[in-house]
């Protein structure tokens, strides 16, 4: 019976050393749930190719572009030496303008075109840290015709999946 | 040692021959179990500790079980939970209430039939209903500006199973301390991929599809033992 009570005793303290070591674990793991650790960037990515001699599609570094979008045309993204661009589309609209500038030096209107882009909402929960996004479906493209030869959609789905590439825009040769 | 052991069994066991051969005409008397003659209430303290340390949920649990079969209790548990969750760009409570029972078995050998300290493996079938409220959402874009909108309330069923293990130990007679860990698993875990409360009774964290948790339980037995 002491034997039994001894091992009945040492449980307990094992027990209690446990549910110390526990609940230190799940103070730490409420901490934890605060902070947004998923991937939140759902954005447009693409890139610039033009047509070869062969008519394929090959990919080409810009010299010195720049993208113009947001609210306002008041972000920029300059584009040196660089073939891929992104940025994140409006979670309100269901529609976005941006320009795209061939030659950051120039604003004369031949090296600029602009282009909008239409496409569905869909909101989406990521986490309780993180809240929601909307994650996108492209439905279609206009642009005018300056200085880029044809824009292709290639992923029409959106997601924080930043592998992919969804805008494929061709320049004149 | 080995030979001393088998020596004691054997000797042993000639002895039970000799006494059931010179005793053939008295009948064994053997002792038929009577179930539910020994009944525990109690509560979890180690939720008391996490209601006083964190201010995101509310939360209370108590437990009943009853003596069934040789080894076996009958087992039952139920609680309430009230939570929050409140960030940049996430507000709603929820609350539940829940069920769960099932059996518990006792793993170690029993000294007299009035002892209750034991260490037991279990099984629980979980159920809870689950109530969410209108959730208002901010999503933030420094681009082309925030965004925010509201998720509709809403009330749904939660069903769980669980395994459980751990330890009583009669402190005083008829007061029970005891802690035991848990591992549980959603049966329905579809219900909680948009907004899981931040706590839910009876399970833990609601937005992992298994969670693991524990208890430390004071119980107050009655009955007869």
């Amino acid at each position: 019976m002491v034997g039994k009570l001894m091992n009945v005793y040492r449980s307990l303290h094992h027990g209690i050393q446990m549910l110390c070591l526990v609940l230190i674990c799940s103070l730490l793991a409420c901490k934890q749930t605060a902070t947004c650790y998923e991937p939140q960037n759902v954005a447009l990515r693409g890139g610039f190719y033009y047509y070869d001699v062969d008519q394929k599609l090959t990919d080409t570094l810009l010299e010195n572009a720049v993208l113009i979008f947001g609210e306002g045309n008041n972000y920029f993204q300059q584009l040196k030496q660089n073939n891929r661009f992104s940025f994140p589309l409006s979670q309100s609209k269901d529609t976005v303008s941006f320009v795209f500038q061939a030659d950051s030096s120039s604003t004369a209107s031949d090296q600029l075109d602009t282009l909008q882009l239409s496409y569905n909402r869909e909101l989406t929960f990521i986490s309780t840290a993180c809240g929601f996004q909307h994650f996108f479906q492209l439905q279609g493209i206009t642009y005018s015709k300056h200085v880029i030869d044809s824009v292709i959609i290639f992923t029409p789905a959106i997601t924080n999946d930043i592998n992919k590439q969804h805008l494929q825009i061709v320049l004149k040769d | 040692m080995l030979c001393c052991l088998l020596v004691c069994i054997s000797s042993q066991a000639f002895a039970q021959v000799e006494d059931s051969l010179s005793t053939t005409s008295q009948k064994p008397t053997k002792v038929k179990f009577k179930p539910f003659t020994y009944f525990r209430v109690g509560t979890d303290i180690t939720k008391w500790v996490a209601d006083i340390a964190q201010q995101k949920y509310f939360t209370f649990e108590v437990q009943a079980d009853a003596t069934f079969r040789k080894n076996l209790y009958l087992a039952t548990e139920l609680g309430y939970a009230n939570s929050k969750v409140q960030n940049e760009v996430l507000a709603f409570d929820a609350n539940n209430i829940f069920l769960s029972f099932g059996v518990d078995k006792t793993i170690l050998h029993k000294e007299q039939e009035s002892d209750f300290d034991n260490a037991f493996i279990g099984i629980r079938y979980g159920m809870s209903l689950v109530n969410r409220s209108a959730a208002n959402y901010v999503i933030q874009d420094p681009v082309w500006g925030n965004t925010s909108g509201t998720i509709v309330a809403r009330n749904f069923f939660a069903h769980w199973l669980e395994l459980n293990a751990g330890f009583r130990l009669e402190v005083k007679k008829n007061i029970f301390a005891g802690w035991n860990v848990r591992f549980r698993t959603f049966i329905n875990p579809d219900n909680f991929k948009q907004l899981p409360p931040a706590y839910l009774a009876g399970y833990g964290r609601a937005d992992k599809n298994t969670a693991m948790g524990y208890n430390f339980y004071i119980l107050y037995g009655f009955g007869k033992r």
